[in-house]
């Protein structure tokens, strides 16, 4: 059990959460037509702080936008925590889509000061934190993901306080690559309703603040988490909902559905999105419990959308209400779901956030007042590592034995895929990192089925977990290129597709049916204890029981390493929290 | 029109049942695609991803409709 211990959101509704709430409760939104007076985007819908908020937020005086927004928000949510920032049981978890790109135009020369793990430590620093921050980048699933793993975090007891900050800030990177998938509503969105037609963007910043003790301030806590991927596609979602059904049910096992008062959806208002949810709702027979989604008050707020979206629905429950969807007024899914664009009273007591996102991730996470009785008890856990590989532009190396490949330097990966792999024509598709990390998995798994002399059909209990310093950065210059000139602006859906690091987890399990948890950590620098310590964590669930996990980064075609491994899960001593 | 759009999709969409309470769900993005191509080829029309809602999909009356109105545009 992970208890809140203060929360905040800055967005263009208001500088808290209450600020924020108060607005929803009333029905507004800062969604509005948004022209591009340079000619280059089309007219799209979004929510945007205004330039007198932003001249507000930049005088946190950050180097970046992106940082000063996120600096402002746990800033106003730490007025209300007291513990010493600088003790070394304190961590920052960030979590976003793409970070400071935005300032990567001007600065690509020195693009390594815009990683978002250099983003994380700057925020770090200012704030007095002495621990290294983690940068969750899991796309859309972002901000549940990074709630999990302050969860985990805790209950292993590594540390004593979690500051989660969740934030994005809209530009041309996004708004263009959204618009060159078709994804984009030109008016307001309508979650889940029969004329939907696209989503919303928009740009926030949410904090949560996160404590292995109760708060007696503050009376919420986040018992369960779960991420499972649906192994069918990257950008589209499972036509079953595979991953997000599996999420859902593994934090429903113990708990009682009776006392669930909402579910608040991703509601994003794709055509598919908002369809594959209601299949879930419907298959886990929780088509009866009030749901809503948010993002019609919002747009879709990326990175910040699984904190912001979580503490808004704390605040409601608080005020005994299930907030109306916006936007919704005909149910236009195949699943039916409890849905109003109403406000509607609840006396329950607990709730359940849902995301999904490109990688084929779903994340689902359990919030409840501290009535009930913690029900995850905390197992402790230690991995042993069966199989190595290393990749580099030098060598190749399976079990510390070197593979004899026929080039060298950054046709390294493609010529090792030809000799050793050469049966999946997907791979000619994939970014450089994700052919990488592909070409390592694939490896890995050789290595494995020789070992074992069978093939182990791993299905739910298998993660892909990855750690890197550079993010995306190849896949974001080239994006970058297809829309910095104005007589020629390109932007391709299908390297903005791979402007998202965790889509190499998605490829990963997409190849091999993985339907367990899927997640991409990005970090100042290369840690390998804080990467052990977020692996054991990962594996003391009770789901996970092996890994495909370790370093893949991919800065530029001379400069890149993948370091990965199998892990499994050895002896468990149960202890209880 | 509504035969000859059964028709069309029957041959192009096989697997699909034209005949659900809500045809959208059956879809994919394949199948909406499909759908669009098909039909504008058919019938003149520019029917582009701006048009596909779960409403104008719903059914094939649902495309009939749409149609229809597109013809109607373009007089």
């Amino acid at each position: 059990m992970t208890y809140v211990e203060a929360d905040n959101i800055l967005s263009p509704l208001g500088k808290t959460s209450d600020d924020n709430y108060r607005a929803l409760l009333a029905g507004k939104s800062m969604l509005h037509t948004c022209s591009d007076s340079r000619g280059l985007l089309e007219d799209y819908t979004a929510s945007l702080f205004s330039a007198d908020q932003w001249n507000d937020i930049l005088s946190e005086d950050a180097p970046t936008p992106f940082e000063a927004l996120a600096l402002s928000s746990i800033r106003q949510a730490l007025q209300n925590a007291d513990f010493d920032i600088s003790s070394p049981r304190v961590i920052l978890i960030i979590s976003t889509t793409k970070g400071a790109v935005n300032q990567l135009p001007a600065h690509q020369e020195t693009a390594a000061s815009l990683y978002p793990g250099a983003c994380a430590q700057r925020i770090a620093t200012r704030l007095g934190i002495t621990t290294k921050p983690v940068v969750v980048c899991n796309a859309c699933i972002s901000g549940l993901a990074a709630v999990i793993l302050a969860q985990r975090l805790l209950d292993a007891s590594l540390y004593d306080h979690a500051i989660v900050c969740g934030a994005d800030c809209q530009g041309d990177f996004i708004i263009s690559g959204f618009q060159s998938l078709k994804a984009l509503s030109p008016t307001p969105c309508r979650p889940f309703d029969m004329e939907r037609n696209g989503l919303n963007l928009g740009e926030a910043a949410a904090t949560l603040i996160l404590g292995s003790h109760p708060s007696q301030a503050h009376p919420w806590a986040v018992t369960h988490g779960a991420i499972r991927n649906d192994a069918y596609h990257v950008t589209t979602p499972s036509r079953q909902a595979e991953g997000l059904s599996r999420s859902i049910a593994a934090i429903l096992q113990d708990k009682d559905k009776n006392n669930i008062g909402l579910i608040n959806l991703h509601g994003t208002a794709t055509l598919f999105n908002d369809q594959m949810e209601s299949i879930a709702i419907r298959q886990l027979g929780l088509s009866s419990i009030p749901a809503n989604a948010l993002k019609g008050y919002y747009g879709h707020t990326m990175g910040a959308a699984g904190v912001l979206e979580t503490i808004l629905t704390m605040h409601a429950v608080d005020d005994h209400t299930v907030l109306g969807t916006r936007g919704f007024e005909e149910l236009g899914v195949s699943g039916r779901i409890n849905l109003s664009a109403e406000n509607r009273p609840t006396k329950k007591t607990s709730f359940l956030k849902v995301l999904s996102g490109f990688g084929g991730g779903n994340a689902a996470i359990h919030v409840t007042r501290k009535t009930e009785r913690p029900s995850c008890p905390f197992t402790e856990s230690s991995y042993t590592t069966t199989h190595t590989v290393t990749l580099s532009p030098h060598a190749a190396e399976v079990d510390g034995r070197t593979l004899e490949v026929k080039q060298e330097g950054a046709p390294l990966p493609t010529a090792v895929y030809r000799q050793f792999i050469h049966d999946y024509p997907k791979y000619y598709k994939m970014d450089a990192l994700s052919r990488l990390g592909f070409v390592a998995a694939e490896l890995l798994l050789q290595a494995e089925r020789q070992d074992t002399e069978t093939e182990y059909m791993h299905d739910g209990d298998r993660a892909v977990i990855l750690f890197n310093r550079s993010s995306s950065i190849c896949s974001d210059k080239q994006y970058l290129a297809s829309i910095q000139d104005k007589d020629n602006f390109y932007p391709s859906p299908s390297v903005f597709v791979y402007t998202l690091p965790n889509i190499v987890t998605g490829e990963i399990a997409i190849r091999n049916r993985y339907h367990g948890e899927t997640s991409f950590f990005v970090l100042p620098e290369r840690d390998e204890a804080l990467e052990t310590d977020i692996l054991k964590s990962i594996l003391a669930g009770n789901s996970t029981k092996s890994a495909i996990a370790g370093w893949l980064d991919y800065e530029d075609d001379t400069h890149f390493l993948a370091h990965m491994h199998i892990i499994e899960q050895e002896q468990r001593s149960p202890s209880s929290i | 029109m509504k035969e000859r759009i059964i028709q069309l999709l029957s041959e192009a969409l096989p697997l699909v049942d034209l005949d659900s309470d809500f045809l959208f769900g059956e879809l994919d993005s394949l199948g909406i695609t499909t759908i669009l191509m098909t039909v504008s080829d058919e019938f003149g029309i520019n029917l582009t991803y701006t048009d596909v809602t779960p409403r104008n999909f719903k059914s094939v009356d649902s495309l009939v409709a749409l149609i229809e109105k597109k013809q109607q545009s373009a007089q």
